[in-house]
């Protein structure tokens, strides 16, 4: 109850009101006052008794009533502690706040209602007003105290939310899991300041479960995280903490190091309605319960069920204890698509441990299952596509023709029972497709070798890219489909149609950086020079912009107190500036440059000047500074391997050819101006950056196998679908559009290089690039062949095909037929003119001499070749992927040329010498350099681009 | 098993198996920074166990007065997650912190009058089509879109989700 602090007042009447109320007499006090105001209406000493009995006796509004009545002309000092009592009892801090403002600015000189007025400021938290009051003090009266008391109050009104977010995340940098755990127990008990500061909810409950694990407190984590799953039962942070905690209990050997405090069981944070597990047993009955209860319920909660499969994980258990778990979270989610990534972590520990046939007969059983309860039939279309993923990904058999006839087979009968769904939905049977594709991709990369060009084995892969395009023509808004169909035309050198369905995606912002290179490695290799520049340098300008966007971030997070975020954005800031993808486009935006515009030593010494000054010092490269961005797992080919892949090992093997290549760049940098004081130095650190990449020569020859380069620009652009009918009428249509745009496309490759050709007849001097466009001819003219005559393979239809079906694809083999005669034509004549102007050039190259030396071995009669030999002989060392089109050759050669090139081309596989056109001449002058160094930059980087 | 967390700033790199949907805008930097540095209590990602980014919602507060509201600027699952109430368990902790965070009214978004699939979603969640902004989406697809509208606890009588059946043009809606 109220209790006064004041003077005993001077009038006789009102000081026995106020004894009377000081006693805890509130009824007498009430009388006494209603005495004394009958007698003295005017009194507002006896009012404000009036005011308080009434308050105390629990009639507020008749309190308010007489509250109302004192304006601020009426507050005077004899009564105001009165008047306080009365809104102290409402807890109402405004009213009390405005009395000692009215006194403060009534009695400026009085010092003590000066300071009274700051006290009740700080009292009430008003921190910034009581600055200014503690400033007006100091100033007023000039002691040292009362700046001593705004500085004080400065400090407190720093004290919010936002400054102990900032207050934890220094005590979780330093590691003082502790005083995180004080100081949400006394945010908790409103310590801190007026009520909670901190956030309620999962933040909280993350930061206490953070600290108590921190602190090795793990019963009481337990108790909590055992709270906090029975509010939410799906999340997975409370079930990692629930097993940690539960594991370090029952395990306290294997935990022995770590000095466990569960010294303070009995803290505030240990629900006493959550009992710790500290038994194994009772952590899964605990884990099997919850199951039971959402296994009973129709809502979508998968957590009880992985969290008990990895229990079992982390305990080793038997299968026969991890079976269960299968069937009721395959029952429950077999059909949807979340399950094949849910469960792909527990079966690599499964796979491993000898259990893939139980696995998938439990995936089988549970279909079968499914389809006695006689299931919805989407629901067992989308099971059957589960099934497929995990058939493939638990399968170490080789891919084969059957299971891609299989696949597209179920696609095309699974497409009806989408029929209604809406264009932005994605189709049931999309998984079908998708793997097709996957399994066509495996068939091409076993059939086709390093040294292949086009007339390996593509026929799968077309037909791949026919069920793709067809399968988006249902599903557009499937980014997988579509990433497939970009991987595939990019792999038969379909340069403009991947970059169709690359725009489809809509790639921009953040993801130049993070999935870019998905396009950016191989689409200049197969002649897409200009596109490839044309998306590098947006992928340029949105670094540029977003490293400034970045900065203006972390000065507004500084502005907002959003203290969390300034860390994130610094590391964002390297991120962006440091990106390997900026490096890497400022490389190949050389090169393409290289390759295709620069015709003299003046326009590459302009082209090498812009380029250099924008690379990464050699200090950053040298102390891996550079930040790779790519995300690796945004396409998922479904297939255990390619898992197994570490990410951070792929990144690492990048930064060392990223940090060759810049090198490099330098070094040909300083070449071109003729700069050759420090030439043997460069070429020794050259060497040595090769060295390093050789290290991760078993790595690079392994992820090779899957990289195949064409060296020939298609536009394979597909025609928009029209078709009508039944889906395999469809499927035959695409195949015709397929093949007379295919012709289209070479038509269009064999008109370009007939007009580079006639170009270079005209010229004096070609140029390499120029002769490799000539041998490519040759390539493409076999290669087009072989698929021309796969597709009309393909389109012989056996005699039980109905009618309609059979003129539809007579008419478009007819057309095929048609437009194939006229390429044909055209490419012959572009082989036979290449290699006329091939003969012919190399003949005036034959009185040329060479001599190729490694630098510090024998003294070589020019540098140019020194260089060229020991780029070579550090290919030859390294890698196994093509060197292109690069050699040198002559006439007149060296044994130890000879031999290196003979070592090296069967490695590479060149069929002859004369695959390869001429390169290098001896001679020093502006047209050997420029050779030179198209020879020697170009193929190197063209080729060993990851 | 989800966890959900504050978006960081490393998720810009890892969200495209959520951001590749043709449905789901991929903005400048600027736009993404700002919800981090202002709202970055309503910048929510929800992540499977194994790390996959599944789905997030990012949001704000604004408006004056009775227009006072949390405001949700994008939600987005990854298709291998969508029917599992991903969408719910986001909007739901988006209007948690609407309501005891911000002290709002109400929470609105915008959709695609054209989005059949998000709008009956949203109207399982209670909220209303309360307007239509002509074109307020530009570009190559340019659509009306349904303003929607949930009233919090602050707005008892569901009073300013009502629907109006007014069509306003977009500079409209810097006058709320």
């Amino acid at each position: 109850m109220a209790a006064m602090h004041q003077q005993h007042p001077r009038d006789k009447r009102v000081a026995k009101i106020h004894e009377a109320i000081r006693l805890g007499n509130f009824s007498q006090g009430l009388t006494l006052s209603q005495q004394t105001l009958k007698k003295d209406p005017g009194n507002k000493h006896a009012l404000a008794f009036k005011a308080l009995s009434l308050r105390c006796l629990g009639k507020h509004s008749e309190c308010e009533e007489i509250l109302a009545q004192f304006t601020d002309e009426d507050i005077h000092v004899d009564h105001v502690r009165v008047l306080e009592q009365c809104y102290l009892e409402v807890d109402d801090s405004e009213n009390v706040l405005r009395l000692f403002r009215v006194l403060a600015e009534k009695m400026p000189k009085d010092e003590e209602m000066q300071i009274q007025y700051f006290m009740r400021l700080s009292i009430w938290r008003q921190h910034k007003l009581a600055q200014a009051q503690a400033t007006n003090l100091f100033k007023l009266f000039k002691k040292q105290q009362f700046q001593d008391w705004a500085i004080m109050s400065l400090y407190l009104q720093t004290l919010d939310e936002k400054t102990l977010a900032l207050y934890c995340m220094v005590l979780d940098a330093t590691a003082q899991p502790k005083a995180l755990l004080e100081l949400l127990d006394r945010d908790t008990r409103a310590e801190l300041g007026n009520g909670q500061l901190l956030p309620r909810g999962r933040d909280r409950v993350g930061k206490l479960m953070a600290a108590l694990k921190g602190s090795q407190q793990h019963a009481q984590l337990n108790a909590v995280a055992q709270e906090n799953l029975a509010a939410l039962p799906d999340d997975w942070v409370s079930y990692l903490h629930y097993l940690d905690s539960a594991f370090a209990l029952a395990e306290p050997a294997a935990s022995a190091g770590d000095a466990t405090d569960d010294t303070a069981d009995e803290a505030s944070y240990h629900s006493s309605e959550f009992k710790p597990h500290t038994q194994f047993a009772d952590v899964q009955a605990h884990l099997e319960k919850l199951a039971r209860q959402e296994f009973a319920k129709s809502g979508p909660c998968r957590g009880p069920f992985l969290a008990l499969l990895e229990f079992h994980q982390r305990r080793g258990n038997p299968w026969t204890d991890v079976e269960p778990v299968l069937e009721q979270y395959l029952e429950k989610f077999g059909s949807k698509l979340c399950c094949f990534p849910d469960l792909q972590s527990y079966l690599d520990r499964l796979l491993d441990s000898g259990h893939t046939a139980q696995f998938l007969a439990t995936v089988a059983s549970s279909l079968q299952a499914a389809e006695a309860r006689q299931e919805s039939s989407v629901k067992l279309a989308l099971r059957r596509g589960q099934e497929r993923m995990f058939q493939r990904y638990c399968s170490s058999l080789a891919s084969t023709e059957e299971q891609f006839s299989s696949l597209t087979a179920e696609y095309i009968e699974t497409l009806p029972l989408g029929a209604d769904l809406q264009s932005t939905e994605l189709q049931y049977a999309d998984t079908f497709a998708l793997l097709a594709a996957h399994v066509a991709l495996d068939l091409f990369a076993a059939q086709v070798s390093y040294t292949s060009t086009l007339a390996g084995e593509h026929t799968t892969l077309l037909r791949a890219v026919h069920l793709l395009e067809f399968a988006l023509t249902k599903s557009s808004a499937s980014s997988q489909l579509r990433l497939c169909l970009v991987r595939i035309y990019l792999l038969l050198g379909a340069g403009a149609s991947a970059l169709t369905h690359w725009r489809m995606l809509d790639i921009k912002s953040i993801q130049h950086d993070s999935i870019g290179y998905l396009m950016l490695e191989t689409l200049p290799r197969i002649g897409g020079c200009e596109q490839a520049l044309g998306l590098a340098n947006e992928g340029l300008r949105f670094l540029s912009g977003a490293e400034a966007s970045a900065q203006e971030a972390l000065t507004r997070a500084f502005q907002h107190n959003t203290f969390p975020m300034i860390e994130e954005f610094y590391h964002m800031l390297h991120k962006l500036s440091k990106s390997t993808m900026a490096t890497s486009s400022t490389c190949d935006a050389l090169r393409i440059h290289f390759m295709t515009n620069a015709k003299t030593l003046t326009e590459m010494q302009s082209g090498f000047d812009l380029v250099v000054e924008d690379m990464p010092s050699d200090e950053v490269l040298a102390s891996n500074g550079l930040a790779d961005n790519r995300q690796f797992e945004v396409m998922d080919d479904f297939v255990r391997s390619t898992r197994s892949v570490d990410a951070a090992y792929v990144k690492e093997l990048n930064a060392r050819y990223l940090r060759f290549r810049c090198r490099l760049l330098r070094v040909l940098e300083r070449t071109v101006d003729d700069n050759v004081d420090n030439f043997a130095e460069d070429m020794t650190a050259l060497v040595a950056d090769l060295a390093q990449v050789d290290q991760h020569q078993a790595s690079l020859a392994a992820a090779a196998t899957s990289e195949f380069v064409y060296p020939f620009t298609a536009v394979y652009d597909m025609p928009e679908s029209g078709c009508k009918g039944d889906a395999l009428t469809e499927l035959v249509s695409r195949v015709g559009d397929a093949a007379r745009a295919l012709s289209q496309g070479y038509e269009a490759v064999a008109k370009q290089l007939n007009q580079r050709l006639a170009a270079l007849e005209a010229a004096t001097l070609p140029s390499s690039a120029d002769l490799e466009v000539a041998v490519d001819s040759a390539e493409i003219l076999a290669s087009y062949r072989l698929i021309v005559l796969r597709i009309l393979k393909r389109l012989e239809l056996p005699e039980s095909v109905p009618k309609p079906r059979r003129k539809t694809v007579t008419a478009v083999r007819e057309a095929v037929t048609t437009a194939i005669a006229t390429t044909v034509d055209l490419l012959v004549e572009l082989r036979d003119k290449a290699a006329n102007i091939n003969k012919t050039w190399l003949s005036t190259r034959s009185e040329q001499t060479f001599e190729v030396q490694l630098p510090g071995l024998t003294e070589g009669p020019q540098w140019q070749t020194s260089m060229i030999r020991a780029i070579y002989a550090s290919i030859h060392n390294i890698c196994n992927a093509q060197v292109g089109y690069a050699a040198v050759t002559g006439s007149k050669k060296s044994s130890r040329v000879n031999d290196c090139h003979q070592r090296a081309r069967a490695k590479i596989g060149l069929r002859d010498i004369n695959d390869c056109p001429v390169a290098v001449s001896g001679a020093r002058g502006g047209f050997s350099q420029l050779i030179f160094l198209k020879t020697a930059l170009g193929p190197f980087i063209f080729a060993l681009s990851l | 098993m989800t966890t959900l967390r504050p978006f960081k700033a490393d998720d810009l790199w890892a969200f495209n198996r959520v951001n590749l949907d043709p449905l789901t805008e991929t903005y400048h930097m600027t736009f993404y920074l700002q919800y981090m540095y202002t709202w970055p209590e309503y910048f929510t990602v929800a992540e499977s166990a194994a790390g996959t980014l599944m789905a997030y919602v990012m949001g704000k507060a604004e408006g004056v007065g009775e227009n006072w509201h949390g405001h949700v600027s994008a939600l987005t699952v990854a298709p291998e997650y969508r029917r599992l109430g991903l969408g719910k368990q986001l909007m739901a902790d988006l209007e948690d912190i609407s309501e005891h965070r911000h002290h709002g009214y109400f929470v609105d978004l915008f959709v695609r009058k054209s989005n059949d699939v998000a709008v009956e979603l949203y109207r399982g969640l209670g909220y209303e089509i309360y307007r239509t902004v002509i074109e307020y989406y530009s570009g190559a697809n340019s659509e009306d879109a349904y303003d929607m509208r949930k009233s919090l606890s602050r707005d008892p009588e569901k009073r300013l989700m009502q629907p109006t059946g007014k069509r306003i043009q977009p500079y409209e809606l810097e006058n709320d």
